[in-house]
């Protein structure tokens, strides 16, 4: 029974790891990244503004701020934009077009 | 083949999956193979099921009593209660070895299933640390410190439990300890990832602020809950000893806390990048020499229930940690260097910077505390101990600073605060604090230090509450009752709110440690049956003493009956002290009776004769909101930790 469970367990291990050899598939992570990027200045300003409704930043205060927030986040959107290679299939497509006709 | 063997062989396949995932990260960047990169990170769920099948068969070896089990029989016997299976399973080196494997593998999967994809390019460096950290702890157990080690003679019973984790604060405590101490791997390793790919900007951080809130109050509800062990079981008369083992869990602890306040400084303002991994590399390292201490380090501890001759291989380790951890930091410092500089002293980013300063403070006093009586021995020769006394002294007023920090910087603005901002929001917070100091100097006898800590507590606590008032009635102007108000104000800013909540927990702490160190009353006493001792507003009779044999124990119980000064009976309280022969060893039970105002506390130090004892009676003013603080920590930290439904992935 125990050698039996044994068994079990080490295949279930050996066909998880291998599985990704047999089948892959393929993500599109950047779009995701940026999304994540515009929704967490989404929450940052939300943040000032929660702060700035219920009276804790000045209106002064709050502008400067959403203005540091805006830099910070549109540096990071640059730098992503910079690392990108190939955001999506459409592009992709167009790219592997563009080596047939170079070949 | 047998359940201990089933076991073992589950460990060695834990440590192939480890090796495979960590080779298989490092390759699959290296040619950039998605699949061999998937493939490492199967390998390293994996990982949880080896681990949680392997656990359960030293879980179902003491549910057996399989004394065939060296460990089992080590940490076991047939007279001791089932309830205790689950205490017994981490109650000694090996198999707390196998629980911190466990731990690790859980955290791991669960760090990797719901990783963001802002962390996906840093994953494999990220899986390869988490693999490598578990691959350390299964290779120790494989090859030094086997749970499943077996007797080729089987023995008829065991030895039994040690006696004083035989306590419902065992069920919770070393294990949440050993679990935050074990994971703070997490946030290293995300943090670690990131710097790896040159990315340690903005990116995930998030989600390292989720994983260190969830780590750091792992470990502080442990931390409480050890406290409130030893206030029951130990009978030392209090709730902290500055003992070894506790520093090293206290320390971690308090860098983490700075970290997770450095890193909001990060994510508002972009600020403090070098120093947040400066805090995880600490927190780290310091989590390993916790380890180390736990594990047979050189410090004498009185409760150190995972000894062994082992700690020379965890002080290796943590030198490895601390060297790895100061190479990758001088090799990609220049990558981490912050956008921003704080721009005023009157900010909130500054108050978060003395924050971290006293933080880092106490860390480091208590650390010298710690190894001083190490470095006297080895270059002086001379035995030194260090005790309450030191810690009190030093780190008694930096804690007080802490607090009025905490007081302060919340009235603080973002970038710079207005003088008229700063006139208007510490108005009353810095009056309640003058007038309640001026009140108590006049009223109370006791230091004036005791006075100011309660002055800064009030502080403290009226910045939250006037914050609360003031925003929630800015919100009642738009017509919305005052209790949705309220609600309303925290829904929307939980992390901040729910912050607000944690420091209401740590004020309450405070005032239980203000409560027994400046108010306590005390007294010594030897007392027969029949006769009396007045303390404060209680007059306390030994009523009678009980012997109790069993198998494994000699048990002693005092009966108190417990009146006030009108001789109005107020109730009958029980303390015991017994003692284990197997273990030589005695535990001693106080006999408390709580409320919110005092504690009134006896230990049965020692039995003279069949009608005689030797008793510490104490009155310990308002402990009874300490542990009234663990709750309402934990709510803080479920507040705060409340995901936004606006994410992505």
């Amino acid at each position: 029974m125990l050698y039996l469970l044994i068994i079990l367990i080490l295949l279930a291990c050996i066909i998880y790891v291998v599985y990704p050899f047999i089948y892959q598939s393929e993500h599109i992570d950047q779009l995701l990244y940026e999304k994540n990027i515009k929704i967490r200045k989404k929450g940052l300003i939300s943040e000032l503004n929660n702060e700035l409704a219920s009276g804790i930043l000045s209106n002064d205060l709050y502008n400067q701020l959403k203005d540091d927030v805006d830099e910070m986040i549109d540096s990071e959107l640059k730098n992503l934009n910079k690392n990108i290679k190939i955001i999506d299939p459409i592009e992709k497509l167009i790219q592997l077009k563009k080596n047939e006709k170079n070949n | 083949m047998t359940i201990s063997s089933l076991g073992f062989t589950l460990l060695i396949l834990t440590m192939n999956l480890c090796v495979y995932s960590i080779l298989g990260s490092l390759i699959g960047i290296k040619i950039s193979s998605k699949a061999l990169l998937k493939s490492a990170k199967n390998a390293s769920y994996c990982n949880l099921i080896t681990l949680v099948f392997s656990a359960s068969c030293l879980v179902y070896a003491f549910v057996t009593r399989d004394f065939s089990i060296k460990y089992v029989f080590n940490h076991s016997s047939l007279s001791m209660d089932p309830i205790y299976t689950w205490v017994a399973m981490y109650a000694g080196n090996e198999g707390s070895l196998l629980y911190i494997a466990l731990v690790i593998s859980i955290s791991s999967f669960l760090t990797l299933f719901f990783i963001p994809s802002e962390l996906n390019e840093a994953e494999p460096y990220i899986i390869s640390i988490l693999s490598g950290f578990l691959l350390f702890f299964v290779t120790v157990m494989i090859f030094l410190a086997n749970p499943f080690d077996t007797f080729q003679n089987i023995p008829k019973d065991g030895r039994g439990i040690n006696p004083l984790l035989a306590h419902p604060g065992m069920f919770s405590h070393p294990p949440l300890l050993m679990a935050g101490l074990a994971t703070i791997v997490v946030p290293f390793s995300l943090i670690l990832g990131m710097i790896f790919t040159g990315k340690f900007r903005n990116d995930g951080l998030d989600y390292i602020r989720t994983t260190s809130l969830l780590v750091w109050s792992i470990l502080g509800i442990g931390l409480l809950l050890g406290s409130w062990w030893a206030y029951t079981i130990l009978g030392w008369g209090g709730y902290w000893a500055w003992d070894p083992i506790e520093n090293v869990g206290l320390m971690p602890w308090l860098i983490m806390t700075a970290f997770i306040h450095s890193i909001i400084v990060q994510r508002r303002r972009g600020m403090f990048r070098v120093w947040n991994v400066i805090l995880i590399f600490l927190a780290f390292v310091l989590a390993q020499f916790g380890m180390f201490i736990n594990r047979g380090g050189p410090v004498v501890s009185v409760h150190s229930f995972a000894a062994s001759t082992l700690g020379y291989i965890f002080l290796g380790f943590m030198l490895f940690s601390a060297l790895f951890c100061l190479v990758i930091f001088i090799l990609n410092n220049h990558k981490i260097k912050s956008d921003n500089n704080v721009k005023s002293f009157l900010s909130r980013e500054s108050a978060f910077l003395m924050n971290n300063f006293f933080l880092v403070a106490i860390t480091f006093v208590t650390l010298w505390g710690l190894i001083f009586p190490l470095i006297s021995e080895l270059f002086a020769n001379e035995t030194v101990t260090v005790g309450a006394p030191y810690y009190n002294s030093v780190n008694g007023p930096v804690l007080l600073a802490l607090l009025f920090v905490m007081g302060i910087g919340p009235n603080l603005s973002w970038r710079n605060t207005s003088k008229e901002n700063l006139i208007s929001n510490l108005l009353i917070p810095i009056s309640l604090l003058f007038v309640s100091f001026i009140l108590l100097l006049f009223f109370s006898a006791r230091p004036i230090i005791s006075s100011l800590s309660i002055s800064v507590i009030v502080l403290v606590l009226s910045t939250i509450l006037i914050e609360w008032i003031r925003s929630s009635y800015k919100l009642t102007k738009a017509g919305t009752p005052w209790h949705i108000s309220f609600i309303k104000l925290i829904i929307n800013n939980r992390k901040k709110y729910g912050g607000y909540i944690v420091h209401i927990s740590i004020l309450l702490v405070a005032i239980g440690v203000i409560g027994i160190n400046f108010y306590q009353i005390k007294v010594d006493k030897v007392l027969s049956v029949g006769e009396k001792i007045e303390i404060g507003n209680y007059k306390i009779e030994l009523i009678e003493i009980n012997e109790n044999e069993y198998n494994d124990r000699r048990e002693k119980i005092a009966t108190f009956l417990i009146k006030d000064n009108r001789n109005k009976v107020i109730t009958t309280m029980n303390g015991n002290n017994t003692f284990y022969p197997s273990f030589n060893m005695a535990s001693i039970r106080a006999a408390i009776n709580s409320n919110p105002i005092e504690d009134l506390y006896i230990i049965p130090s020692d039995f003279i004769n069949e009608s005689k004892m030797k008793l510490i009676v104490s009155i310990n003013p308002l402990v009874w909101w300490m542990w009234v603080g663990g709750p309402v920590f934990v709510l803080g930290t479920l507040i705060s930790l409340w995901p936004y439904k606006n994410r992505n992935d």
